[in-house]
């Protein structure tokens, strides 16, 4: 920038009153030694007298005739309105609705307590247990030291399943032959404790999970009179952490699974 | 629709007619006959707080006047042909009609620079808008409002003076 562009700078800033006291005497000293600046000055003061003063293009009549026209195309807005904004909180519930759905369709319902809702015996080596919602397959765990190929036994509430003996004062009739025991037979379940599982009529099982179903798989087929229960605790919890809250037991009575609710823990 | 009509009605008051006269000066009367209602229609439409009414408006009308500028390039304003009748008539004719000669001389250079250094120079002398208004209105620095101004005026200087426009303002 040459030396009189810089004065040129400072004049248009001082002609919006943007200079400094120390600026504006410096500039107002050079202008007095410098006539092109001066004119510059002048020039510069012209244009924005006229900028300032010349008349206006839009008169009262355009602004009125303007101000017509807005108010009848808002009114025409205002007539159709949009069925977005109208139905908008209606769609976001119908939105929130069907996201509720959907999440619960595929995690299925946190805030219920689990529970086992169905059973069935398939094709009499294997039981189906449908619970209500995704469980924590952790609480229901294989106790340490036990065998992989024997039974497999949840926790130490789930009972290994044996045919024709009782816990404790059925001693007497462990080591009875099954056949002799076929009308009035009761399998009933041992702690695992007992070390029953080379017990005769032992049948070892395993279990599995298919989402919310439990499969108990039998090593070999039920005998068709099979009668036993086995016991699903009440700390069993689901995937939120929510447990059952009472004992279910799982009646398995010659081919028919029933689902039986004792009372709170 | 946001405002209610005494809203609208306040706004419209205070700001219509001087935002008009600068988009009338920026793209011509009849441009801004219809570009002047796109503003206040969008305002109608958006819920802007009141002490941000005026930079808004203004903002609006400068971008949608250089858009419309851009695409049609050629743009004619025939302010000289509205300046009425200097007030000094009656009193000495001759320097009424050299003023009005002036100001048509001076209406006619200015309408031929590009409208966003007529922005500039219509907003700080014509609306007295501070720099830093100027500065939210257009989108630039202060810095940058301080510097086109001042090759806006040196342009619009010697397109007085030579009669020639055509000047690179930008290259000064």
């Amino acid at each position: 920038m040459t030396k009189c562009k810089r004065w040129e700078y400072l004049i248009s800033l001082s002609i919006d009153g943007e200079l400094n006291n120390s600026d504006q005497k410096r500039l107002s000293r050079h202008l007095s030694g410098c006539a092109d600046c001066r004119r510059i000055q002048e020039s510069m003061q012209n244009m924005a007298d006229v900028l300032g003063t010349w008349p206006a293009i839009a008169d009262a009549e355009m602004v009125g005739r303007i101000k017509s026209d807005i108010l009848k195309k808002a009114g025409k807005i205002r007539k159709r309105p949009s069925a977005v904004r109208t139905f908008m909180p209606a769609y976001v519930a119908a939105s929130i609705l069907v996201l509720f759905v959907a999440v619960n369709l595929w995690l299925g319902p946190f805030w219920l307590r689990p529970a086992p809702i169905r059973a069935g015996l398939l094709q009499n080596d294997r039981i189906e247990l449908v619970f209500n919602k995704p469980m924590d397959k952790e609480t229901l765990q294989l106790p340490e030291g036990k065998d992989a190929n024997a039974a497999n036994v949840a926790n130490a509430d789930m009972k290994t399943l044996f045919a024709g003996s009782a816990c404790g004062t059925c001693k007497k009739e462990a080591s009875a032959p099954l056949k002799q025991k076929q009308q009035s037979r009761e399998y009933t379940p041992y702690s695992p404790s007992h070390a029953l599982e080379n017990q005769p009529g032992h049948i070892p099982y395993t279990l599995t999970w298919r989402g919310n179903t439990l499969l108990v798989l039998f090593a070999r087929r039920l005998p068709a009179d099979a009668r036993f229960t086995f016991i699903i605790p009440a700390t069993v919890k689901d995937r939120w952490g929510n447990d059952l809250g009472r004992t279910y037991l799982v009646v398995v009575d010659h081919g028919q699974v029933s689902i039986k609710k004792t009372s709170a823990r | 629709m946001s405002l209610t009509p005494d809203e609208f009605e306040s706004v419209y008051t205070a700001y219509a007619h001087s935002l008009i006269n600068f988009m009338a000066r920026l793209v011509g009367r009849d441009e801004a006959y219809d570009l002047s209602q796109e503003v206040f229609l969008r305002f109608y439409s958006a819920k802007i707080p009141d002490r941000k009414v005026k930079p808004w408006l203004y903002q609006v009308a400068y971008r949608i006047c250089i858009d419309h500028w851009r695409k049609k390039k050629t743009v004619r304003i025939n302010t000289f042909d509205q300046i009425p009748e200097s007030g000094s008539a009656a009193v000495d004719p001759e320097a009424a009609y050299l003023d009005k000669e002036f100001t048509a001389h001076f209406a006619r250079v200015f309408n031929g620079m590009p409208p966003e250094y007529r922005a500039l120079l219509l907003l700080r002398s014509e609306n007295r808008a501070s720099y830093r208004e100027i500065a939210a209105i257009t989108g630039l620095s202060l810095e940058s409002v301080r510097s086109r101004l001042y090759r806006a005026r040196m342009a619009l200087h010697r397109a007085l003076i030579t009669g020639k426009q055509g000047e690179n303002i930008d290259q000064m």
